[in-house]
């Protein structure tokens, strides 16, 4: 297990380097000026505001004293378009909001869509299985851009019972949209993955020998079937993840939530690019520590894989 | 494997081919042997009610969006002046004037602006399964029957790229390079072609196992032709449900990439950016410049869905129950 | 070295009368067991033989109320005279903890490969909370030990895949007994195991059976299997018992003519000719059911009256069987 685990991260680390240096190569070479504005600034200005970067560096120059501040300090340098802003300081203030109605949605999203999935099947063929699989159905084609002017439409403009954006501290009424909004679609993968996996399982012969013990079977299920139907979801867990944290962006934009997203956006559009760079590396590393914890946790499910 | 020549005897020779022969009917479903493979998935789709009446329904859509335009006196570019400014009323969806779906908040028809938006998604999203078709299949059956160090580096290429926020990427990319449908393709087919390869491998990989494939290898046939007259063949079919499944999947991609502006460009517009346009305006009593859009969009993810379940199905019968 | 099986007395532990099992597919209903009864008697050994399909793990299934969701069994199941045939699911559970225990065709499938041996035998004991979890692992360990699972004390905490499936099945036995059932149900227990293990686990049911008393249901196609321990032998075919009695009457004179076919595909070391014999066509499949002899298809001897009606089940405990041809004569 140990060393599986070591294996694992010794693939890990070389992708987070790779993460880095090919945005840093495309940030580098990117055509259009952070500093071309409305009208050409004076050179020697664009001299001074490069030499104050650093942009006046060699290539290579540039990139080592890159990576070597994110790899010893986490360090992402300035931030190009808020003045006297590091863009360490822009995560931090984005960061926590994101994090806070991301780890809800993803907390929602497996523990309905499991729930869902699991009553589905041992409830197969009658109609809490139909409702379940209709309810799915309807919520895969509802992704979170469609959703969210959705719940506005009902809960803000008809209802008034939400407010229809902002943050407020992440207080309650402000998180239940972003929430349902960026976790429907997922909580619905979840569910249909759950349901078939637990069909199959439920087949299986071990099941009835389980049955064949005695066992309840209501026991039968929970000793026995959840652990091997949770392995699919396990592997959806990574590109759940990767949704989430795309998903945030609509989730920012729409309900004008503060968080990463929103900077990024932002960022694109003003070419900033070290705060362009710094999401996409800390949502790179994220992404790929969080696909690290999912295969130790499949490995440390399933008894018949060995390292 | 591939190393055996048909040098390796003439008997053996003799031998496999015979196997080879009488293997045939399994590895060539395309003329004459094979017919009642695909006869009896055509039989069985047309015996599947919701598969059915999804299809009608994507093909009514593609009519819409192809003909739709020419029972309208509107381009999807005009603007009527006489509605602009007041819009919630005079805009409403009227038989009488002409704006069978009313007009977006310029005073554009709707009618004509869906069919145009719907062309567009539908577009993206056959483009860009047949990205994933073209690029997936080719990767993934070349890493597959090759196999061993070749496959290892290929598949953990694919995870890396998957770890990637790709649309983080992708955004920086239309940002950088500006905003076009070229982009937008490149970016679709960037990473719609990753699930495709993954599951083609697998298929491959199970494929290569099988006898028929074994004695071509040993009768010395070259790789690429094992390849393309054993193993596509044979891919066939999950490849075309996997399509199904992937175009309301680049629906959905296209639609929310212009959902944030970054798509598709004025004067063309996609049900991605129509519902977009509709969801900033709802609040000002102009209900229907979301609900039009939707009522495709949905519709059109309802019906590739339910399609492509019908025709895993009725490819693959014994996993009906 | 055959214990002798109690058949004088009326003591019946399991009584199968007129059992039907019908599916429900979307081709229509199809019949898998059709007028099946059997009886099977304190600390025998049964044996259920037939080719694939004949119904004869369905008939099995039936008894533990573990037909699958798409299937009813109507007739009667009586145990120890209680009819049990449509009793609620949570009294059937509790005779399959402690009356009736069954073991399967494919021991790599049957146990579950993401739990410990340990887990999945102790789970069985402390359901009902009256014995420890300390106590029942002692008593797993003693089980396996009987099923001469060596080192049984370290390796009952492995997994199922660290194990052989001939070591699986005796695991399957041990897990089996733990709570000391009346009746063993094995369906097919030697068909998925090398041909060297199956007589292993056949001299472990024989075991089985010495120490704990056990009665046996043993479903089987492999009449050899069946030569060496069964009391008595109840052959199926198509959903029906053709021929049923003492396992000499059996095989010494059997009456039936599928019997008699059955008997003759069997190859003997020694008979003279080296020749394979088979029957000639195919048994019938469960969606096509005949309404005469279900044999009538590849009988040699047939007459009309074979594609007419069913023949009844005619003779003592000891000897009876289902066949025109000597009901007749």
């Amino acid at each position: 297990m140990l060393h599986f685990i070591l294996k694992r991260t010794a693939i890990a680390i070389p992708t987070i380097l790779a993460l880095i240096i090919l945005s840093f190569t495309l940030m580098h070479y990117a055509p259009g000026s952070p500093f071309a504005g409305e009208r050409p600034l004076p050179p020697e200005i664009l001299a001074n505001l490069e030499a104050k970067y650093g942009l006046d560096r060699p290539f290579p120059e540039q990139m080592a004293r890159y990576v070597w501040n994110i790899i010893t300090e986490f360090d992402f340098g300035p931030s190009y378009s808020y003045k006297d802003r590091t863009v360490n300081e822009i995560i931090a203030q984005g960061f926590p909001v994101t994090l806070a109605y991301g780890s809800l949605a993803f907390l929602v999203s497996i523990m309905v869509g499991i729930a869902l999935g699991i009553t589905a099947a041992i409830h197969r063929s009658t109609w809490l299985d139909s409702l379940a699989v209709g309810m799915t159905v309807g919520a895969q084609v509802l992704p979170n851009f469609i959703m969210a002017p959705i719940l506005v439409l009902v809960f803000t403009l008809w209802l008034g019972w939400l407010p229809g954006g902002g943050w407020q501290g992440g207080q309650w009424p402000y998180l239940v949209m972003p929430v349902i909004a960026l976790s429907t679609s997922f909580m619905a993968s979840i569910a249909r993955i759950t349901r078939s996996s637990m069909i199959e399982t439920l087949n299986s012969d071990f099941i009835l020998t389980a049955r064949s013990k005695g066992l309840p079977f209501h026991e039968v299920v929970i000793r026995h079937a959840v652990k091997p139907s949770m392995l699919p979801v396990i592997s959806y867990l990574g590109p759940t993840f990767v949704g989430l944290i795309t998903g945030s962006v609509v989730i920012d934009i729409y309900f004008s939530t503060g968080g990463i997203g929103q900077h990024f956006v932002n960022a694109a559009i003003n070419r900033d690019y070290p705060l362009i760079m710094g999401v996409t590396i800390l949502t790179g590393i994220l992404t790929v520590m969080f696909n690290l914890i999912v295969d130790i946790l499949y490995v440390w499910i399933d008894p018949r894989i060995r390292y | 494997m591939s190393g055996l020549t048909p040098e390796s005897g003439t008997e053996q020779r003799h031998i496999s081919t015979m196997i080879a022969a009488h293997l045939q009917p399994e590895s060539l479903p395309e003329p004459e042997p094979g017919r009642s493979l695909w006869q009896d998935a055509r039989r069985r789709i047309r015996q599947n009610p919701v598969a059915m009446a999804s299809f009608s329904i994507l093909v009514l859509v593609g009519i819409f969006a192809l003909f739709g335009p020419i029972f309208s006196n509107w381009s999807s570019e005009d603007i009527n002046w006489n509605v602009l400014g007041n819009v919630e009323t005079a805009g409403r969806p009227a038989l009488d004037s002409g704006h069978y779906f009313g007009t977006d908040q310029l005073g554009r028809d709707l009618f004509v602006r869906t069919a145009h938006g719907v062309r567009v998604s539908m577009m993206v999203g056959i483009i860009g399964a047949l990205i994933a078709i073209v690029v997936g299949t080719l990767y993934g059956t070349i890493a597959g029957y090759v196999g061993g160090r070749t496959d290892n580096i290929m598949m953990r290429t694919v995870d890396v790229i998957m770890s990637i926020p790709y649309m983080f990427l992708l955004i920086i990319l239309l940002v950088m390079f500006g905003q076009s449908i070229l982009l937008l393709f490149v970016g679709i087919g960037l990473v719609s072609w990753l699930d495709m390869a993954r599951i083609v491998r697998g298929q491959t990989l199970s494929i290569k196992n099988r006898e028929f494939v074994e004695s071509a290898v040993v009768i010395g046939v070259p790789p690429a032709f094992i390849i393309l007259r054993h193993i596509l063949p044979n891919l066939v079919g999950v490849v075309i449900v996997y399509a199904t499944l992937l175009i309301p999947n680049m629906i959905i991609f296209e639609s929310f990439i212009s959902f944030l502006g970054l798509g598709i460009q004025e004067p063309n517009t996609s049900l991605g950016v129509l519902i977009s346009e509709g969801a900033s305006q709802m609040q000002y009593g102009v209900l229907w410049q979301l609900g039009f859009p939707l009522f495709f969009f949905i519709l059109i993810q309802f019906g590739f869905f339910f399609l492509g379940d019908g025709i895993r199905d009725a490819l693959d019968p014994k996993d009906r129950h | 070295m055959r214990s002798t099986p109690r058949i004088g007395t009326e003591e019946v532990l399991l009584s199968i009368r007129d059992l039907r099992v019908t599916f429900g597919t979307p081709e229509g209903q199809v019949m898998a067991v059709d007028g099946t009864s059997l009886d099977i008697h304190p600390g025998e050994v049964l044996a259920v033989v037939g080719e694939s399909g004949s119904g004869k793990s369905q008939t099995a299934l039936a008894v533990m109320g573990l037909l699958a969701r798409n299937g009813t069994s109507e007739g009667s199941i009586l145990w120890e005279g209680r009819e049990i045939l449509g009793l609620p699911e949570y009294q059937l559970a509790r005779l399959r903890s402690e009356e009736i225990a069954m073991i399967f065709q494919n021991p790599m499938t049957c146990l579950n490969p993401y739990l410990r041996i340990s887990t999945q035998m102790i789970e069985g004991m402390t359901m009902n909370r009256k014995v420890t979890r300390a106590q029942a692992r002692s008593a797993c360990i003693d089980m396996l030990e009987t099923v001469q699972i060596a080192d049984a004390a370290n390796r009952i905490d492995m997994y199922p895949h660290e194990f052989s499936g001939g070591m699986l099945q005796r695991i399957m036995i041990a897990m089996s007994l733990l709570r000391r059932p009346r009746l063993l149900i094995a369906d097919e227990p030697t068909t998925a195991l090398d041909v060297t293990v199956q007589m292993q686990i056949v001299q472990m049911l024989q075991h089985i059976r010495q120490k704990y008393g056990t009665a046996i249901m043993l479903i089987t196609h492999d009449l050899g299997l069946v030569a060496s321990i069964s009391d008595r032998i109840s052959v199926m075919y198509s959903g029906q018992i053709m021929e049923s009695g003492l396992a000499e009457n059996v095989f010494s004179s059997p009456r039936h003519p599928y019997t008699q076919a059955l008997l003759d595909a069997v190859p003997r070391i020694d008979r003279n000719d080296r020749k394979l014999r088979g029957i000639t066509g195919e048994p019938p499949g469960p969606a096509s059911r005949t309404s005469g002899c279900p044999f009538h298809l590849r009988c040699a001897f047939r007459m009309t009256s074979c594609v007419e009606h069913r023949p009844d089940m005619l003779g003592s405990r000891e000897h009876a069987h289902a066949c025109h041809l000597s009901n007749e004569t």
